[in-house]
């Protein structure tokens, strides 16, 4: 039984259709992101599911309680702005606290709860500090306890770690998953940055253009993506033409070997037009089979394939599929 | 019901006044008939008056801009020793109300002034020089109060200004006049329109330069006071439509133009570094002119400091005051009659204010949650009174009222409160627009209804820049004499109109030591607003 579910959404503005017949459904305690380029209609699912957006048809369920049109304040719903919007009049406490007051809770508990969100985002003894003391990523991390402080029924964070530079940004992603996992609450996170995707959710909704292209455990969105899109929106992919359609295959899964070592059955031979070394991994551009494509090795420390040479190609067929259709993106 | 408040203040402060006197216009003795317009065209006193409004208008643009460009340029480009006093001085005429800049350039420069009698004596003149009278008079004393607007729309537009913008022309192989003409002035046009239809319009709307000074010259605003106090309100109202709609058209033309050039948002470029004045002669030179401008920006002050110890008559021939005392202020302040005008100038400044205030913040609020026609209806009417004339305003009021408020306390009041309508909403606006809307969001989010989200997080954020904006307005009304002329009664006489009376009487001490204490609540009142706009309080920065 679902936590969360969201059926047949669809959002206009005016003539922009933001997003499409959308069906979703979380579990209790499940961590699902939504991955998409920029437009695509992230930020505002996640503002209906929040209530600050209301569907233009569609209707998304709590607990199996239909919430469509409850107002944003009656929700329990915690969410992470993508700028954070934290109150600038209020020190860290007050912004915290703001939530659990509203809730008419006693002092004393609203206190607890204030210092056990801190410190769960190792924020302790920042109570006083105004939030213009703050570092963008000290920001973030008060954001997020003003939201788990509320102990919400759902989670939400729009782009948690956009805003933040490269090297911040995975010292925070680990402690958004603790900090989630620890507190075993529903979180529905918006992201475009795929690594991010894949190594915080469950499970990964994949959006193109206001329509859900497809859902799955990372493992299954990046091995088995069912469009071109997903295949390309996830990592590097090879899509060369089949017989009904495009066989996908990743870099690292397409084995190349001299062909010196002997023709073994199946596969084709090709020419490397470039080789990049990548420190660990060498990327091959290859030529043949009236084909272009990539493939990614460890070299562990044996020759490098150089421009020129030919090669001995082959797909292993539990590692490629073939995707129906043509392909729309090139 | 907030609508119905906010739409009562605007049907019947701001719409009906008008719509009276526009219509009343064409009603001179109850029939429809365009005869007064016709006599006031047919009149040669009637179209000297608006030709000269007009001719008055345009020059005091170009004075203007000629002193407030360069000005302004010269703080952006230039370091020299006393820049900061320099540029904080260069706002004193800000301090000055209308009447009171306008009595101390009467006693510098008119016919026996100080300025000019010195000069007479120095260079040993038959006559006294400058001896301003009449349009000379009137520009000045426009260019010294007006040249402000100039200054600042041009230093706000230089600041907008990336630096790189002209360090990428001179890379290009401009010259400093390619640059000059071709980079920095095409992006300063903006501001400089804007600055320009401004002055024009205060122009237009002036009132105590041309009736204290303009020795007879006649203008759109001083014949409407004159033709009112004659008895011939046809006329006053003819003018007063004639007056409203060239400051209205200027306002329209002021919109359109904001409209098709909004000031893009600048990024982060690279700030203009300033020259600094090194070389010995060239430092020598700047600081004379930089004493001289000093001088001539803050005598108008200093004169009526004099003035205010000056024993109420005993100054009659010589060149300087010959008997000073301290009594004119004890008086003020130990003499009931004489405090009165003082209690009357608070008490109706800060209820106005305050109703201001209030009514701001009720409409703000719901505007920003409504759309469409209703809004756009109400977004005009909030601007008209800033376009108005203070002369047009406080008429068009008093003849619409003629029946329930005229000739009672309360009307003066409402008219500063309606003229002010439009300055603190705008700076209220101005709060709104630096608030990140996803705070009241995430109110919402964490359990806040409406209320609690606007007394929580809206109003905190939002009430420093209202209040700002209500000083403002506070100190408008403080220094008021254009309308106040017109509508007030004994019993609430504001000090501006004592003032009047006191020279009227030759009482020049006295009238003088009002002035003062007015700039003086002016001054703690624009500190007092610094104050508000405290660092750390405004919306937090991405
Ligand atoms: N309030 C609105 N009014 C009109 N159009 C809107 C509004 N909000 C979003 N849109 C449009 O809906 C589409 C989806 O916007 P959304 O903000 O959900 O995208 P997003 O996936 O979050 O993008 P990003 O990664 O850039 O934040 C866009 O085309 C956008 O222009
Ligand atoms: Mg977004």
């Amino acid at each position: 039984m679902p936590h969360l579910e969201l059926s047949h959404i669809t959002k206009d503005f005016g003539t922009v259709r933001a997003v499409q017949d959308l069906n979703l459904e979380v579990d209790r305690g499940e961590v699902l992101s939504i991955l998409g380029p920029s437009g695509c209609g992230k930020t505002t699912t996640l503002r209906m599911i929040a209530g600050l957006e209301i569907p233009t048809s569609g209707s998304i369920l709590a607990n199996q309680r239909d919430i469509t049109r409850v107002p944003a304040r009656q929700r329990n719903i915690g969410m992470v702005f993508q700028n954070y919007a934290l109150f600038p009049h209020l020190d860290v406490f007050e912004n915290i606290a703001f939530g659990l007051r509203t809730r008419r809770l006693a002092q004393p508990i609203v206190e607890a709860r204030v210092v056990k969100a801190l410190k769960s985002v190792r924020l302790d003894g920042f109570e006083r500090r105004s939030v213009h003391q703050l570092s963008g990523g000290q920001q973030q991390r008060v954001a997020l306890a003003r939201a788990l402080a509320i102990e919400p029924e759902v989670l939400l964070l729009d782009e948690p770690l956009s805003n933040l530079d490269p090297s911040l940004r995975e010292e925070l992603r680990d402690q958004i998953r603790e900090v989630v996992r620890e507190f075993h609450v529903t979180t529905v996170f918006v992201t475009h940055d795929q690594q991010e995707a894949l190594s915080l959710a469950d499970r990964i909704a994949v959006m193109q253009a206001g329509v859900c292209r497809q859902v799955g455990k990372p493992g299954e969105v990046y091995d088995k993506p069912a469009d071109a899109f997903v295949a390309r929106f996830l990592g590097k992919a090879n899509l060369l033409p089949a017989e009904n359609g495009l066989l996908f295959v990743r870099p690292e899964n397409v084995i190349i070997h001299g062909v010196s070592g002997g023709t073994s059955g199946s596969g084709f031979s090709a020419v490397v037009t470039k080789a990049v070394f990548e420190g660990p991994m060498v990327t091959y551009t290859l030529n043949g089979n009236g084909v272009t494509l990539t493939a990614r090795q460890f070299h562990n420390g044996r020759r490098i394939f150089q421009p020129g040479e030919t090669v001995h190609v082959q797909i292993p067929p539990d590692q490629s599929h073939v995707i129906p259709g043509s392909d729309e993106t090139e | 019901m907030i609508a119905i408040i906010i739409f009562f203040v605007l049907l019947v402060g701001v719409l009906y006044p008008n719509a009276y006197t526009f219509i009343g216009s064409f009603f001179p003795d109850g029939g429809f008939s365009a005869d007064t317009y016709v006599r006031f065209f047919s009149s040669p006193s009637g179209r000297e008056a608006l030709a000269n409004s007009l001719t008055i208008s345009v020059a005091t643009v170009l004075f203007s801009a000629a002193i407030g460009i360069p000005l302004a340029f010269v703080f952006h480009r230039f370091d020299f020793p006393g820049r900061r006093v320099l540029r904080a001085i260069a706002s004193a005429p800000v301090l000055l109300p209308p009447l009171v800049g306008v009595i101390s350039f009467l006693f510098l420069y008119g016919e026996s002034g100080i300025v000019s009698r010195s000069i007479q004596n120095a260079l040993g003149l038959a006559e006294p020089w400058p001896s301003l009278r009449g349009i000379w008079a009137i520009l000045i004393v426009h260019a010294y109060t007006m040249y402000v607007y100039f200054f600042m729309f041009t230093s706000a537009g230089l600041e907008r200004l990336d630096g790189a913008m002209e360090e990428a022309a001179e890379t290009l192989g401009a010259s400093w006049i390619a640059k000059l003409t071709r980079v920095t002035l095409p992006m300063l046009v903006p501001s400089l329109v804007g600055a320009a239809l401004v002055t024009f319009m205060a122009s237009m709307a002036s009132f105590s330069a041309p009736y204290i000074f303009g020795g007879g010259v006649r203008v759109l605003s001083v014949e409407i006071f004159n033709s009112k106090l004659n008895g011939n309100t046809p006329m006053a109202l003819v003018e007063t439509v004639l007056l409203a709609s060239s400051s209205l058209a200027v306002l329209f033309l002021l919109r359109w133009y904001e409209g098709r050039h909004r000031y893009s948002a600048v990024g982060k470029g690279v700030a203009t570094q300033r020259v600094p004045i090194t070389s010995g002669l060239a430092k020598l030179v700047a600081g004379v002119i930089g004493t001289v401008v000093v001088l001539l920006l803050i005598l108008p002050h200093l004169m009526v400091l004099l003035m205010s110890f000056v024993k109420d008559g005993t100054w009659t021939v010589e060149l300087l005051p010959p008997v000073y005392t301290s009594e004119n202020y004890l008086k003020l302040f130990t003499d009931p009659t004489f405090l009165e005008p003082i209690q009357n100038s608070l008490w109706m400044a800060g209820v106005a204010t305050g109703l201001n205030l209030a009514w701001g913040l009720l409409a703000t609020f719901w505007l920003r949650r409504t759309r469409g026609n209703l809004r756009r209806f109400a977004d005009i009417l909030i601007i008209i009174p800033w376009a108005l004339p203070g002369t047009v305003v406080a008429l068009a009021m008093l003849e619409s009222f003629s029946r329930v408020l005229a000739g009672t306390v309360a009307l003066l009041p409402i008219v500063y409160f309606v003229r002010n309508i439009p300055l603190v909403v705008r700076a209220i606006d101005a709060s709104f627009a630096q608030m990140d809307p996803a705070v009241e969001e995430a109110a919402a989010t964490l359990g806040a209804g409406t209320i609690y989200t606007i007394r929580r997080v809206v109003l905190p954020l939002v009430l420093p820049g209202a209040l700002a904006g209500s000083l403002l307005a506070f100190i408008t009304a403080l220094g008021d004499f254009v309308s106040s002329i017109i509508v007030y009664v004994y019993s609430n006489r504001p000090i501006s109109i004592e003032i009047l009376s006191q020279l009227r009487i030759s009482n020049l001490g006295t009238a003088s030591a009002y002035a003062v204490l007015l700039i003086l609540l002016i001054a703690v009142t624009l500190l007092a607003g610094e104050r508000i706009r405290a660092p750390g309080r405004d919306p937090l920065v991405q």
